[in-house]
C-alpha cells in the first residue's frame, strides 16, 4: 500500500533537508538540490518544512496510488497529470487510490518536488531520510527510485473528514531563462587568486557543462588561473562553494558534495541564490556578483520572511468528504461477501451506487 | 599561535590556523571543534576538522556572522591551553598476504627493503588521524615512515575492493568503498570502516590514532565472518600521554 514506482525517470531519490551531522567522518550531506521548492512543496500539505519528498531529475516519472493521499509538486514545470488530467504544480492535490500521476520531462529546470501529507513510511539513518548514491544509505534502500517500488505512507488519510488544499499565490516562472545572476560571499581563498583573476571571474560569464550532476556543477566558460602551484591542504567544504581545480573551469560544490575538497574555493554562492543556480538550464548563461555575508544572511531571511507571507495569503479550499464510494470501499466490499451466494453485483460512480442481490434461500 | 575566523558563505565559517601538517597545529583543530560542540553555542549544526582548519557549519537564520564570530573567539583563544590526558589507539587488523598486497613486491623493488621489513614499518607505528573526509570513514593519516614511501600507479586501478590498505606517496590509508584509485596496495582489512545502522557510525574520531597489527590469511576469513555477523569488536586502546 501507498504509491508505487511505475516509471522511476533519470535519477529520482527520496531527498529531505540532508544529513548534516556526520560530515565530520566523511559523510556528504546529501539532502534536496532545490531546498524552498522542497519547502514550499512541504508547506503546502501541512508538513513540517524538512519532511522528505520525491527528487525528480530532468525527465520527471510515474507513479501509482494505492491509497488515497494529498500531495503537492513544486520545482521545475513538470506538467504533472492525474489520470491523463493535467494538475497544476503549487497546489495541494488530493489524490485517489487507483490513480496514476505522471509528469512530462521537466521545463527549464532539472528539479521537481513531489511533497506527500503525512510523509513516506522510511527509515530515518543517521538523522535524515535523504538517499545517499555515494555510499548507499539513506531515502528508498540507498538507491534512486526503480520501476515497480513501493513506497508506504507512514500517515493514512481519512476520507470522512473535510481536507483542506492549499495553493501558493505566486505564480513561478517556467519560461526560459537566459542569463542568470547569482550571487556570492568571496571564499575563504580569494586571495590565492590576483587582483586581475578575481575580476576576470567576476566579469566572466559561464554556462554549465554535462558534467554537472547532485556532487556539482563543473562552468564552462572564463578561464582562470591560481597563484598557487603546490596543492593546499584538504579543508571542509559547504554547500555553494565554488572551487577552482588547476584546469581553471570552476565547480560549484553541491548537495552530494565530498565533505572535504583541496582546491581554492575562490567564492560561495548565497543561499538565496541556490536554488535558481541549481534550476539553471543548459546553456543559461551564468554570471556571477559579489556580494557582502552580511547582505547574503539578509537576503536569507527575506527569502524565509516571504516565504512566511505567502503562507498567510495562501488560497485554502476545503473537500468535504463525498458519500462516494472509494475504489478502496468497493474492492473491500466484494472481498468481504460469498461471491457464491451473488446473483448481481452492479456498481456506477459518481454519486454512487451499488446493488447486490442475493439468492433468497 | 594565531588563528582566525573567516566567513565560508553564509552559513559557514572557517577557523583557520597555521598552515603546516603538524600534529600539535591539528591537535587545535581537534580542541576547538570539541569545544564548540560542547559550548551550546546557539545555531551550529556541524563542525568539520581538516588538517589545520575547522568549518563550522551553522543556521543563519539563528545567528549571524558577526555574533557567531565574536562568541566563537574566546572559546578558540583557550585552545591550547589544555592537554589531552589521553590518546585513542584504534587496532586495524591487517592481513598482508600477496594476495591483497598486489603491489608489496614492487614497493620490495622501489625501496630495496624485504617486504617483511615492510610490513614491519608500516604496522610498528601509531598514525594519527588528521581528518576524515573524501568517503565516509576515509582517514587522512600522518607518519608513514619514509623509508616505505612510493608515488602512485602511473595508471590507477579501475577498482580497489573496500577494506584495501595502501601507500600513496607520504601517505597510507584505508579504502572504505570501493572505488577506482593509484594506491600502491600492501594488504586488506577485514573491518568495516563504516555501517551507517550503528551509532557512531564510524568507530574511530579524528585525533584518534590507528595501528595496523598484521594477521595471517585465516585470521583474516575468522574476523571476516565475525564481522559479517556483527560480532567483532575493534580493539580501542586508551593511554595516557
Amino acid at each position: 500500500m501507498g504509491l508505487q514506482v511505475v516509471r522511476p525517470g533519470a535519477f529520482t531519490t527520496i531527498q529531505d533537508f540532508g544529513r548534516i551531522k556526520y560530515q565530520h567522518s566523511g559523510f556528504s550531506e546529501a539532502g534536496a538540490m532545490d531546498r524552498r521548492a522542497l519547502e514550499i512543496a512541504n508547506r503546502l500539505v501541512n508538513n513540517p518544512i524538512d519532511e522528505a519528498g520525491i527528487e525528480m531529475m530532468l525527465t520527471g516519472g510515474s507513479y501509482l496510488f494505492d491509497e488515497p493521499a494529498i500531495i503537492a509538486m513544486t520545482g521545475g514545470d513538470c506538467q504533472p497529470h492525474i489520470n491523463g488530467k493535467e494538475i497544476p504544480m503549487y497546489q495541494g492535490v488530493m489524490v485517489q487510490a487507483g490513480d496514476q500521476l505522471a509528469t512530462k520531462a521537466i521545463k527549464n529546470a532539472r528539479f521537481s518536488y513531489l511533497a506527500l501529507s503525512g510523509g513516506f513510511d522510511l527509515p530515518i539513518i543517521m538523522g535524515s531520510r535523504s538517499t545517499s548514491t555515494r555510499y548507499f544509505v539513506g531515502g528508498f534502500e540507498g538507491r534512486p527510485l526503480q520501476a515497480g517500488d513501493n513506497l508506504a505512507f507512514r500517515q493514512k488519510i481519512d476520507l470522512d473528514q473535510p481536507h483542506v488544499l492549499r495553493k501558493w499565490p505566486k505564480i513561478t516562472r517556467t519560461d526560459r531563462i537566459n542569463e542568470l545572476t547569482v550571487r556570492v560571499i568571496k571564499g575563504p581563498h580569494i586571495d590565492m587568486f590576483s587582483a586581475d583573476q578575481v575580476k576576470r571571474f567576476f566579469d566572466g560569464s559561464y554556462h554549465t557543462s554535462r558534467q554537472s550532476d547532485r556532487m556539482g556543477y563543473r562552468l564552462k566558460g572564463t578561464r582562470l588561473e591560481t597563484e598557487m602551484q603546490a596543492s593546499m591542504l584538504s579543508e571542509g567544504t559547504v554547500f555553494g562553494a565554488i572551487q577552482i581545480p588547476p584546469e581553471g573551469q570552476p565547480i560549484v560544490l553541491l548537495a552530494d558534495r565530498q565533505t572535504t575538497g583541496g582546491y581554492p574555493i575562490i567564492g560561495v554562492v548565497c543561499m538565496a541564490d541556490l536554488g535558481k543556480l541549481v534550476q539553471c538550464p543548459d546553456r543559461c548563461t551564468i554570471k556571477f556578483k559579489m556580494i557582502t555575508v552580511k547582505q547574503a544572511q539578509a537576503l536569507i531571511r527575506k527569502q524565509k520572511e516571504n516565504i512566511r507571507m505567502m503562507m498567510e495569503t495562501m488560497e485554502l479550499t476545503t473537500v468535504e468528504p463525498t458519500d462516494d464510494f472509494s475504489f478502496t470501499d468497493v474492492k473491500a466490499l466484494i472481498e468481504a461477501i460469498d461471491l457464491t451466494e451473488l446473483t448481481l453485483f452492479d456498481y456506477r460512480s459518481h454519486n454512487s451506487k451499488i446493488t447486490l442481490k442475493k439468492h433468497n434461500k | 599561535m594565531k588563528s582566525r575566523i573567516v566567513p565560508f558563505g553564509d552559513h559557514g565559517l572557517q577557523i583557520q590556523f597555521e598552515e603546516k601538517v603538524d600534529p600539535e597545529i591539528n591537535g587545535r583543530v581537534h580542541q576547538a571543534a570539541a569545544l564548540i560542540m560542547s559550548s551550546g553555542t546557539q545555531g551550529i549544526k556541524e563542525v568539520i576538522p581538516a588538517f589545520r582548519t575547522l568549518t563550522v557549519l551553522y543556521e543563519p537564520l539563528e545567528i549571524d556572522f558577526q555574533t557567531l564570530s565574536y562568541q566563537l573567539k574566546p572559546l578558540i583563544d583557550n585552545v591550547g591551553r589544555v592537554h589531552r590526558q589521553t590518546k585513542r589507539i584504534v587496532e586495524i587488523p591487517v592481513c598482508y598476504d600477496k594476495a591483497f598486497g598486489l603491489d608489496l613486491a614492487a614497493i620490495a623493488a622501489f625501496t630495496k627493503l624485504s617486504i617483511a621489513e615492510i610490513i614491519n614499518r608500516h604496522s610498528q607505528h601509531n598514525y594519527l588521524i588528521y581528518m576524515l573526509g573524501f568517503l565516509p570513514g576515509f582517514a587522512y593519516l600522518g607518519g608513514l615512515d619514509p623509508t616505505i614511501a612510493m608515488p602512485r600507479l602511473e595508471e590507477p586501478r579501475i577498482k580497489i575492493p573496500a577494506g584495501s590498505v595502501g601507500i600513496a606517496g607520504q601517505q597510507t590509508g584505508i579504502y572504505p568503498l570501493a572505488s577506482p584509485g593509484g594506491w600502491r596496495l600492501i594488504g586488506a582489512t577485514p573491518v568495516k570502516l563504516f555501517n551507517p545502522k550503528q551509532s557512531p557510525p564510524v568507530l574511530y574520531q579524528p585525533g584518534d590514532y590507528i595501528r595496523f597489527k598484521p594477521i595471517d590469511r585465516s585470521t583474516y576469513e575468522v574476523v571476516a565472518n565475525q564481522v559479517e555477523a556483527g560480532t567483532y569488536r575493534l580493539l580501542i586502546n586508551e593511554v595516557r600521554e
